[in-house]
């Protein structure tokens, strides 16, 4: 698999404070990367720093492998913070433009984007009468004109009613499993991105605290008991012998996870009890990514 | 550099703003013709068509820079107050090259703004002020288009790079307006205190029309000259304010 974006070290920081803080980042190409954090915990600058409008204080950004990202971005498809579009043109004409400035005029593509993005209808609007659902779509369609290989998402879901989500999701999912187009998003959505995405980057304070690939990220939230045993030897023998499961996981010298039996845990005390190991609290635990999030940023607050 | 100029063009013919720039331009031009006309005979003018040769009358009243300063606004400062501009560098465009191709798109501009006002006054001269058509008029009507549309080179860059610089066309536009009207007057007081003569306000953009005479010599070298110095210290001020700063 070949690197899209490798970071190093990359730090921004504004009046001696650190928006960005020594990330250190890599996305492989086809993968749906998420970046999720807080507001102010450094994501739109982060994606600002990739896309050249912000210059970092600090470190490496290297895109497709090419050391030199200035040349590389016209690879790339961009919507940061709110769309920046010419308010005194229409819709096509705005495409039209950004068609000729990014040099991929052609016959054909500003139609091409207006059906990817759902706004033929609005073709021959003004932008200063569209509504932010629309100007929300003909963003992504700017980012999308001359089909980048990697597209930077800065809340592509703003403003967007429940079935322009959808359908956005869909686009998403469509260019990364037809074209393997590369995707850098964040939103506020989590259960939203987390349809989409095949890898997390979790950010706090500037610091890239955890990445995670989709199946790690189930593996995580997956429903489980997680009991506080005396021994943790003993209760995984237990496990194996008297439940006959291998699915559980040792946490540490007190905490064992218990994947299976998640709705018996009767039968899981009377067992345990059974082979002589004390249970002294057992919780039903099941993290969704929304649930995940808020417990590693507590997790990282109490550090 | 080419792509961001197509650009650029694409958006300026498009936009509606375009439209009315050309139409304010010949407007404004009749306004001060009809105003030379009517008040001749407050300032002593018994025949009106001895003003078809004070051309100088018709420039000295801004005939070209309020549009030029107004259509730069309106078709330029748009890209940084709705930020669209970000999108060019995101792609890769250097700043260098978005300025450059604002730059042209501006000195087109100033072309197609200069050849507009002269022709509506060439025309408005023959039509109110009786003018003879011969010749001679001609060549010194194409004469007269080339040196003004030089000389308004000087403010073209100037205006550009205070919009680049500024990036709030309101504010950019009040500044010029400012230089256009007050310039003059406050760099000869600078030139006064420090007895300089006149090295300052010869080269000084908005005088450059001075060395435009409709029935006399245009003074190619001297306009020529103030309009590369403009060029290279608007340009690397330009340049260097844009990319000293991210983008928002």
């Amino acid at each position: 698999m070949s690197n899209i974006v490798k970071t190093k070290a990359l730090t921004k920081k504004y009046h001696g404070f650190a928006a960005v803080d020594g990330v250190n980042m890599s996305i492989e190409k086809g993968d749906v990367y998420a970046l999720i954090g807080e507001n102010g915990a450094g994501k739109s600058t982060l994606m600002k720093m990739l896309s050249g409008l912000a210059a970092p204080t600090s470190g490496e950004v290297i895109l497709f492998e090419n050391k030199h990202p200035e040349v590389a971005r016209f690879r790339m498809g961009c919507l940061i913070d709110s769309p920046a579009l010419d308010s005194r043109l229409t819709v096509r004409d705005n495409l039209e433009m950004f068609s000729r400035a990014f040099g991929c005029h052609k016959e054909g593509e500003v139609d091409r984007i207006l059906e990817l993005v759902g706004m033929k209808a609005n073709a021959n609007k003004v932008i200063k009468k569209t509504s932010l659902g629309m100007k929300q779509r003909l963003a992504i369609g700017i980012a999308l004109l001359g089909s980048p290989d990697f597209l930077i998402l800065d809340e592509p879901m703003n403003g967007l009613d429940p079935m322009g989500i959808q359908e956005i999701r869909q686009l998403l999912k469509k260019l990364n499993a037809e074209n393997q187009t590369t995707i850098l998003i964040s939103s506020h959505l989590l259960d939203e991105v987390s349809k989409v995405a095949t890898r997390y980057g979790f950010m706090k304070a500037g610091h890239l605290i955890q990445e995670l690939s989709n199946e790690e990220l189930e593996e995580k939230s997956k429903t489980c008991l997680r009991l506080k045993v005396s021994d943790t030897a003993k209760a995984a023998m237990v496990c194996e012998k008297e439940l006959g499961t291998n699915n559980y996981e040792v946490i540490d010298a007190e905490y064992v996870r218990l994947f299976d039996y998640v709705d018996e845990s009767a039968k899981v005390v009377t067992a345990m009890v059974r082979g002589g190991v004390e249970v002294g609290e057992m919780v039903r635990v099941g993290e969704s990514l929304e649930e995940f999030f808020n417990n590693l940023m507590t997790a990282r607050e109490e550090q | 550099m080419l792509n961001a100029m197509r650009a650029s063009f694409y958006k300026m013919f498009r936009d509606k703003a375009f439209g009315l720039c050309l139409i304010g331009t010949a407007g404004w031009a009749l306004v001060v013709i009809m105003a030379q006309v009517l008040t001749s005979h407050a300032r002593g003018i018994e025949d009106v068509s001895q003003l078809a040769n004070r051309w100088y009358g018709f420039i000295g009243l801004h005939v070209i820079e309020v549009p030029l300063i107004i259509s730069a606004v309106l078709l330029f400062s748009g890209e940084f107050r709705d930020r669209s501009w970000k999108l060019l560098i995101a792609k890769g465009i250097s700043k260098t090259s978005y300025f450059l191709s604002k730059l042209v798109s501006m000195l087109c501009l100033t072309v197609i703004l200069s050849f507009i006002s002269i022709l509506t006054l060439a025309i408005c001269n023959v039509i109110l002020l009786h003018a003879t058509m011969d010749a001679a008029y001609v060549g010194n009507v194409i004469k007269f288009f080339l040196g003004e549309t030089l000389a308004h080179f000087s403010i073209a860059v100037l205006v550009i790079a205070l919009i680049c610089i500024i990036k709030r066309g309101e504010i950019a536009s009040i500044i010029s307006l400012f230089l256009m009207v007050f310039g003059y007057v406050m760099l000869s007081g600078v030139e006064k205190a420090l007895s300089l003569g006149e090295v300052i306000t010869d080269f000084w953009a908005f005088s450059q029309t001075a060395f435009v005479e409709f029935n006399g010599p245009v003074a190619w070298g001297r306009i020529l000259i103030s309009f590369l110095g403009y060029l290279v210290i608007c340009s690397l001020a330009a340049i260097a304010f844009l990319s000293r700063k991210d983008i928002d």
